[in-house]
């Protein structure tokens, strides 16, 4: 220890100290590279998974916006028939298990839900597309 | 190789990596998001059609003891009308 280093207080300085200091600047070094590779990777997987998402979605969209557009478009004729039923059933006691177990309830004016937002079919009376219209076959395989 | 030029290309290119991290992550989000929602909206739909078809059914067998029932089938095509050759059947959807 010298002598200016007891008149300043300040620790010596050991002699490998710049050794050690680039043996840290390398192992910081080689951190950073280890960290770029790894965030490049996670970013790699992050575009394919976006580039799949997108493709999966852009097949859904038209077949979906079909689905929807033509409950939408049935959906007037199924709530009238649905209202039929429900007055046909209001006349016919021997119909009311057919109606209680769809839980058809007569139509009061209010607006149907949207097809946006279809209820559970269990719920759902008034608000259906397709099935009763003749144009539909059954056999039709859902579109997905 | 450890030069501060070559560090501060490193760390630049974290940056740029983790960004585009985060870019991507949100992409995906809101991607997936919206197939849910889409694909939730068409299991409904057919839910609901899986429900009109039985309830289709149940107002044949319905039919076939009480006929008066009959112009509210034949009015929506799920019975023939009568008369009619080669009608559909209630198996519509």
């Amino acid at each position: 220890m010298s002598e200016m280093d007891l008149q300043t207080g300040n620790p010596p300085e050991p002699a490998d100290w710049p050794e050690q200091r680039a043996l840290l600047q390398r192992q910081v070094f080689f951190l950073l590279v280890a960290l770029l590779i790894l965030s490049g990777t996670v970013t790699v997987f992050l575009f394919w998974q976006v580039r799949h998402a997108k493709r999966d979605l852009a097949a859904l969209r038209p077949v979906a916006a079909q689905v929807i557009q033509e409950f939408n478009q049935r959906k007037p004729d199924v709530d009238a028939f649905l209202a039929r039923l429900a007055d046909y059933g209001r006349t016919h006691a021997d119909f009311a298990p057919i109606i209680n177990k769809y839980q058809i309830r007569p139509t009061t004016g209010a607006p149907p839900a949207s097809a946006t937002a279809p209820a559970p079919a269990a719920q759902q009376r008034p608000a259906a597309p397709a099935p009763a219209t003749p144009q539909q076959p059954a056999s039709t395989p859902p579109r997905r | 190789m450890n030069t501060p030029l070559s560090t501060t290309v490193v760390k630049a290119l974290l940056v740029v990596s983790l960004v585009l991290s985060v870019l991507f992550c949100v992409q995906y989000i809101m991607v997936t998001r919206e197939a849910r929602t889409l694909s939730g909206q068409v299991a409904n739909i057919n839910l609901v059609r899986n429900t009109l078809q039985a309830l289709a059914n149940d107002c044949l067998a319905y039919s076939q003891t009480n006929p008066a029932i009959n112009p509210i089938l034949e009015s929506v095509g799920i019975k023939p009308q009568a008369g009619a050759s080669g009608g559909r059947t209630a198996n519509t959807r």
